[in-house]
């Protein structure tokens, strides 16, 4: 090879992996979209289609309007129709939230479960939104495309850049971004809750909750900081925010109809963690629920459930008292006298367990577990 | 080198008979690693590898279908729970935390569960759950799981298939699996 082709094919290398990744923000007059972030947007809502197919979205309308109305209060305005945020809520008990490139953010139900008011939300949301308004998922494809160029010396052909887009997009949304591109979008959001009338104090506390995730899961980093800098770091440029811009900013928190609004999603949440054996969690959420309704059969009986099997002491007889509680609000309601009369059954007394079982099986004639019952209503006798 | 070559090709070939592979292999089949025997319907294949921790058997190909079989230590926790197995538990117990650890399962959408009554496997008392699921590419799917304790042991039976066709095709081999199912006296 002559040393004029070879500096050609180093310089085509070069050429093909420099594609830009400082892109102006969508809320600019000059701005126009990109091709591959077309692309992106295209994946996007192919992965937001089967989200909706999945069965893992929680739909509560009135909390999906909420939080609409929340990123509504935080687009600039510059962003016009740009990018049309919608707000969605995941099942998923684990701390987390994302937004794709089109403007579709999605929320774990488990960080609503910790969230204390509307002003973390808007930090939370804030962020996301920033992502999106900032094209940052577009800005790592290229960081990684331009990386990979250089390093393999190859060009990434069509039927590759399709699949890469789609793998990225999603990963890149969900799992994070670079450090600097994190702290942009901490910079830009917490302007947007400011400029909201929010209090942005809130910011830390936010990063407060997610800190004490991580001591309770003893993990080094969750994977919504699997590259994104550290828990404390993030709190860092917070509190430098804080003590600059925004010293002595104060602002609304709206907590009560915080409260109010995600309470549904708490109570899921306390499912989900019952479920996957987080009984600590899942006590917790319950609880925090029963502080907003007192009078919520349903939520009585989940904490009977997760108190039968943390494995804490006295907590089996505290359960046998929620589910009486739950009981009591709704005579109708089937699943506490399952419940009691399954504990009574395993303690040996008869004449409880037989009581409750009959009940549960009057009350629910086409339960799934009936035969379990029947199974032991026969040995009772 | 050439006098040697014979002897290097032999290795590569015996090398390669100890691998993984799909068997034809209808009729009783022993399973050390689980510490029980259970008969293959005609025309299923087993996967046979010597460090598999479980029974496979397909017919068409495991998305299409598929029988599992295994058996998990009571100590351990299943995928997708922190909730484990007590001995002694009762069945109801054990299909409980095998039903929170499917739901628990991201890779499964639309977790609805249909059935869970009680069922006796190997003579032991345990339980059979059905329950529906989409699979990660969306495809709709139903599953059958049989379980029981036995000391220190949950051991489990689960088919699962396209909910179109597969599903009721098939059921019937896998409940045929179930009934010849028996734990090996006097291990585990």
């Amino acid at each position: 090879m002559t040393r004029a082709a070879a500096a050609l094919l180093v310089a085509s290398v070069l050429l093909a992996g420099c594609a830009t990744t400082a892109l102006p923000p969508v809320t600019e007059k000059e701005f126009a979209f990109e091709g591959d972030e077309q692309r992106l947007w295209t994946r996007s809502e192919e992965v937001q289609e089967s989200l909706a197919k999945s069965g893992w979205l929680f739909r509560d309308d009135p909390l999906e309007e909420y939080l609409n109305g929340i990123a509504g209060k935080l687009a600039p305005p510059e962003i016009g129709d740009r990018i049309p945020f919608r707000v969605f809520v995941i099942r998923d008990h684990r701390l987390n939230a994302f937004a794709f490139a089109n403007g579709a953010v999605y929320v774990h139900t488990g960080i609503l479960a910790r969230m204390e008011n509307e002003a973390q939300l808007a930090v939370l949301l804030g962020h996301e939104m920033s992502h999106a308004t900032h094209r940052h998922a577009v800005r790592s494809f290229r960081d990684m495309k331009n990386k990979s160029a250089f390093l393999a010396g190859a060009v990434v052909v069509a039927g590759d850049l399709g699949a890469l887009l789609g793998g990225l997009g999603a990963v890149a949304s969900a799992y994070g971004y670079s450090r600097e591109l994190e702290t942009e979008a901490d910079t830009v959001g917490l302007s947007r809750v400011a400029a909201a009338g929010y209090d942005p104090r809130e910011g830390p506390k936010l990063f407060a909750h997610m800190k004490k995730y991580l001591e309770e899961e003893k993990v080094r980093e969750p994977y919504f900081f699997s590259s994104h800098p550290r828990v404390a770091e993030r709190v860092a440029v917070y509190e430098e925010l804080l003590s600059g811009k925004y010293a002595g900013m104060t602002g609304t928190v709206n907590r009560e109809v915080f409260l109010e609004k995600t309470r549904g999603a708490l109570l899921e949440n306390a499912e989900l963690q019952m479920k996957a054996g987080r009984m600590a969690g899942a006590k917790r959420d319950a609880e925090r629920y029963l502080e907003r309704q007192p009078g919520d059969p349903r939520g009585h009986y989940l904490l009977g459930k997760i108190l039968e099997h943390t494995g804490v002491a006295g907590d089996p007889e505290k359960a046998v008292e929620e589910f009486r509680k739950a009981a009591s609000l709704d005579p109708s309601y089937p699943e506490p006298h399952r419940e009691l009369g399954f504990l009574f059954f395993k303690k040996g007394d008869r004449t409880a367990a037989k009581e409750h079982l009959e009940r549960y099986l009057s009350l629910d004639p086409e339960a799934p577990d009936r035969r379990y019952m029947e199974e032991y209503l026969r040995s009772l006798k | 080198m050439r006098k040697f070559l014979p002897a290097v090709l032999a290795l590569f070939l015996f090398a390669g008979c100890a691998t993984a592979r799909w068997a034809h292999a209808p009729g009783e089949y022993r399973f050390e690693g689980g510490h029980f025997v259970l008969s293959i319907p005609e025309g299923w294949f087993v996967w046979q590898d010597p460090k598999a921790t479980r029974v496979v058997i397909t017919r068409d190909g495991l998305p299409l279908q598929q029988i599992l079989a295994g058996r998990v230590a009571v100590k351990d926790s299943l995928p997708n729970t922190k909730r484990k197995f007590e001995p002694g538990m009762l069945p109801q117990e054990t299909a409980e935390i095998v039903a929170d650890s499917f739901a628990s399962d991201k890779r499964l959408g639309n977790f609805h569960l249909l059935e869970n009554v009680p069922a006796t496997v190997a003579g032991q008392p345990g339980f059979r759950l059905t329950f529906r699921a989409k699979d990660e590419g969306g495809l709709r799917e139903k599953h059958v799981i049989y379980g029981f304790l036995s000391g220190e042991w949950f051991y489990f039976l689960r088919f699962t298939a396209a909910e179109r066709h597969y599903f009721d095709r098939d059921l019937a081999a896998f409940e045929q699996v179930v009934r010849s199912f028996r734990l090996i006296p006097g291990t585990g």
